[in-house]
């Protein structure tokens, strides 16, 4: 292949011990097997980070890649992903997040960045067209993102600069600390702040003028075209585009998937309080979009009266709007507002954050914990004071504050026996708003994703509120009605492992699950269709799904070397043993036993240690997996 | 014709962007486009800046080769690359931005209004940019102000408190 079309076709080295910047060309062939985003970074941590080194220490990477569609026509084709060992997990970690920086990077010139070391002084990346350089951060350090990105921007005298930067919990070493990308994006989950934190990486900041090509203009123009018309005329757009995420609340509330107090049980009494018609009523300021967006889930909101008067905050998620909210047994919407702010300035995931400090409160109910332990803090359910109090505590370290920034698991074995059967985590992250007794999908997927505790490496939404007429265009008649039925387990695992390989290739091309995932508009063929006459490769669906299966078994593989076995692959005992109390989901466990047998078969995973079978590395490509000392014992 | 922008409407996609510099360069090139969303993020701000198709347009004032001239048919003050030898002055006069200076083919570029089509129009997913014909402008946002009163008077009518 003479050059790389929908890539750049090179990358940046950045060694933050020695200062170096060097950029290497993107070898095709790697292109071709590993399309981009997470499926790069899972490679490069195979190869350069092995078991032996910690998420703080300067070895660890920091990978911030894009796709073959990042920067094209293509609808939603902003996301940019964040890989490196998780600081939550001490397994494989990601997160992916919107915005403009993954575009702004091509523009530059680049598909991808890899950190390796430590900067002895906090330091900044400054990308522009072609050229980098390290600049100093210390007047930076200390600051939130907001202004961070801000002052980035000043000193730098060009606005149109794309940020991706880390705010005090990253600094601290917040096991659960985020990237903030473009203002009001977050790379939420795996706690990778942290790893920029280690490596006194405040930010980097990204400008180019240049060009994103793909091998077929035309025909990619029309193909992207379709994609955009069958987005905006899928009948789930119009209430994604009004509500955005936050349209969940009440949908899910109604069938027992909406965790309430540390996931006692998924239904809030007093859901109308924090749903996305009140929110729209009282707050609703403007839409937002990212990069080429048709749909625009993303929402600006403010608070005009009240105690919480001038609040406002922008990508208030379903996600948070159950962790900072019901999850916490919290209704006090406007609060949540200024906790969303709160935690994209101090640069914290709401998930892990909220599920950390949701799991204290219920410590806090059973008499496990009291004011002693929380420095004074009355931490009764729904205390938003409270809340707001030691989400500001975790972000500095101080006191009971320096107990939950380490993750709700590490957090509990610090607190004793007593502790452990509360934390509401997949190996050691924490679990997000989806109830798995309601939808048993996703029950697995938490279960089994590569990234601990997760909705988006699966993302099943077949069984949600059961989408028959989706389930018959991807699956066929066949598996009606059980796949579509949330309490039932039957045909669960084909979902998951499908979603999983769906998953890897998305996020491995630079687009967004919304407008794939959910609306469910573009599907297999469609993105096959996409990267096609982007690249000018020679793929289809079955290479793609390849690649997919390929991504998430060098992940698998990953996460074996660092001692994740099937017993790892499970949920806590609540989920398995406690009958759901409410809701469609009500007398429900997740029956995972059952669907991880299935998934295992599916997947050719051995049933004790959990590893991929030689054949199956063999037949994806993997061999070199097998040549690994921990294999090849 | 010309191009009607609802800021209020506009979310800061830059569909608009990446569909005009793929117009122009068959790749997508924000540098390269003719319309730019200028933003204010974290106020929500978002402007997209497009050439306004000056009547008296001091870009084709100035002009040293007679490049730049006025389309009959759609009002469009478009430059002939042809005869454009980038000399910039257009970039210069134009307080607007409305003109830029295209350096990887040293023409300058603006907005044509897409020959009486614009595609920014057709594309944008959020129906913040509209091709109007100068005289249904008044029109069309007398109406848009005039329908917050209908929605205050039928809301009253039908008992709700606003």
């Amino acid at each position: 292949m003479s050059r790389l079309y929908g890539y750049t076709g090179r990358y940046l080295r950045v060694d933050l011990d020695s200062g170096s910047i060097t950029t290497a060309e993107l070898d095709p062939a790697f292109a071709a097997s590993w399309l981009g985003g997470n499926g790069f970074g899972a490679r490069i941590l195979w190869d350069e980070v092995d078991e032996s080194v910690a998420p703080a220490d300067p070895s660890n990477r920091f990978i911030i890649a894009t796709g073959p569609l990042s920067g094209t026509l293509w609808p939603s084709s902003g996301r940019v992903e964040f890989i490196a060992k998780s600081p939550l997990t001490g397994i494989y970690g990601d997160c992916n997040a919107g915005g403009f920086f993954g575009p702004e990077l091509k523009f530059a010139g680049y598909d991808m960045i890899v950190v390796e070391g430590r900067s002895a002084q906090p330091v900044y990346l400054n990308i522009r067209d072609g050229a980098a350089e390290l600049r100093d951060a210390s007047p930076l350090w200390g600051r939130d993102t907001f202004e961070t990105e801000s002052a980035i921007r000043d000193e730098l005298g060009d606005f149109e600069t794309q940020v991706a930067c880390i705010g005090p919990a990253g600094e601290n070493g917040v096991a659960f600390a985020a990237v903030q990308v473009s203002f009001n994006r977050t790379g939420a989950r795996s706690g990778l702040g942290a790893v920029m934190g280690a490596k006194n990486l405040k930010a980097v900041a990204v400008r180019g003028t240049g060009r994103v090509e793909v091998a077929e203009p035309d025909a990619f123009m029309d193909a992207s075209s379709r994609a955009y018309h069958k987005i905006l005329s899928n009948e789930f757009t119009p209430g994604e585009k009004q509500y955005g995420t936050p349209q969940l609340v009440s949908l899910m509330n109604v069938i027992g998937r909406f965790p309430t107090n540390n996931m006692q049980q998924g239904h809030f009494d007093r859901v109308e309080n924090i749903c996305a018609e009140r929110l729209e009523e009282l707050h609703f300021v403007k839409h937002l979009a990212c990069f080429n967006c048709p749909i625009g889930c993303d929402k600006l909101y403010r608070v005009d009266g009240g105690e919480f008067a001038g609040e406002w905050t922008t990508s208030l998620e379903y996600e948070t709007l159950s962790s900072l909210g019901s999850r916490c047994g919290n209704d006090n919407l406007e609060s949540i507002i200024a906790m969303d702010r709160i935690c994209n300035a101090l640069g914290m995931d709401t998930i892990s954050a909220g599920g950390t400090i949701s799991f204290a409160m219920e410590l806090f109910e059973k008499g496990i914990i009291t004011v002693k332990d929380t420095d004074g803090l009355d931490l009764a359910w729904g205390g938003y004071k409270s809340i707001i109090e030691l989400l500001r505590r975790i972000a500095r370290r101080e006191g009971f504050g320096d107990l939950l920034a380490r993750g709700s698991l590490e957090a509990a074995r610090a607190i004793g026996d007593a502790a452990l059967p509360y934390v509401m985590h997949v190996k050691g992250q924490e679990i997000p708003a989806q109830d798995g007794r309601a939808q048993q999908s996703m029950g697995l997927a938490h279960a089994v994703s590569s990234r601990g505790a997760d909705h988006l490496k699966g993302f099943p939404t077949i069984d949600e509120t059961g989408y028959p007429s989706e389930a018959v265009r991807r699956y066929g008649k066949e598996y009606l009605p059980e796949i579509i039925d949330g309490t039932e387990a039957t045909h669960k695992p084909m979902v998951v492992k499908d979603g999983e390989e769906f998953c890897a290739v998305v996020d491995s091309t630079g687009i967004c699950k919304f407008g794939t995932l959910f609306p469910p508009a573009i599907y297999w063929e469609d993105v096959a269709e996409g990267i096609r006459l982007a690249t000018g490769f020679d793929t289809d669906v079955e290479i793609l799904k390849r690649i997919g299966e390929r991504i998430n078994n060098l992940q698998r593989c990953y996460n074996n070397r660092h001692g994740i076995t099937r017993a790892d692959d499970t949920i806590p005992r609540r989920l398995l043993e406690e009958p759901s109390p409410s809701g469609n989901a009500k007398g429900h466990v997740v029956y995972l036993d059952r669907m991880l047998e299935e998934y295992y078969e599916l997947r050719d995973w051995n049933r004790e240690t959990g590893r991929p079978s030689p054949e199956k590395l063999k037949e994806l490509d993997l061999g070199f997996v097998l040549e690994n000392p921990f294999f090849a014992k | 014709m010309y191009l009607l922008i609802d800021p209020e409407k506009c979310t800061g996609c830059r569909t608009c962007e990446s569909f005009c510099s793929f117009r122009w360069e068959k790749a997508v090139a924000p540098s390269g486009s003719a319309i730019t969303v200028v933003k204010w993020e974290d106020e929500g701000v978002h402007l997209p800046v497009v050439c306004g198709q000056c009547d008296r347009a001091a870009c084709l004032e100035v002009c040293i080769t007679g490049a730049i001239s006025i389309n009959a048919e759609t009002g469009a003050v478009a430059v002939d690359t042809a005869r454009c030898v980038g000399c910039k002055m257009c970039v210069t006069a134009c307080a607007s931005g409305g003109v830029a200076y295209i350096a990887r083919e040293g023409t300058a570029r603006k907005c044509d209004l897409c020959d009486g089509d614009p595609l920014c129009a057709r594309i944008c997913p959020h129906d913040a940019i509209e091709a109007v014909r100068d005289e249904l402008v008044p029109a069309k946002k007398r109406r848009a102000a005039a329908s917050r009163y209908y929605r205050f008077m039928k809301t009253a009518a039908d008992g709700g408190e606003r």
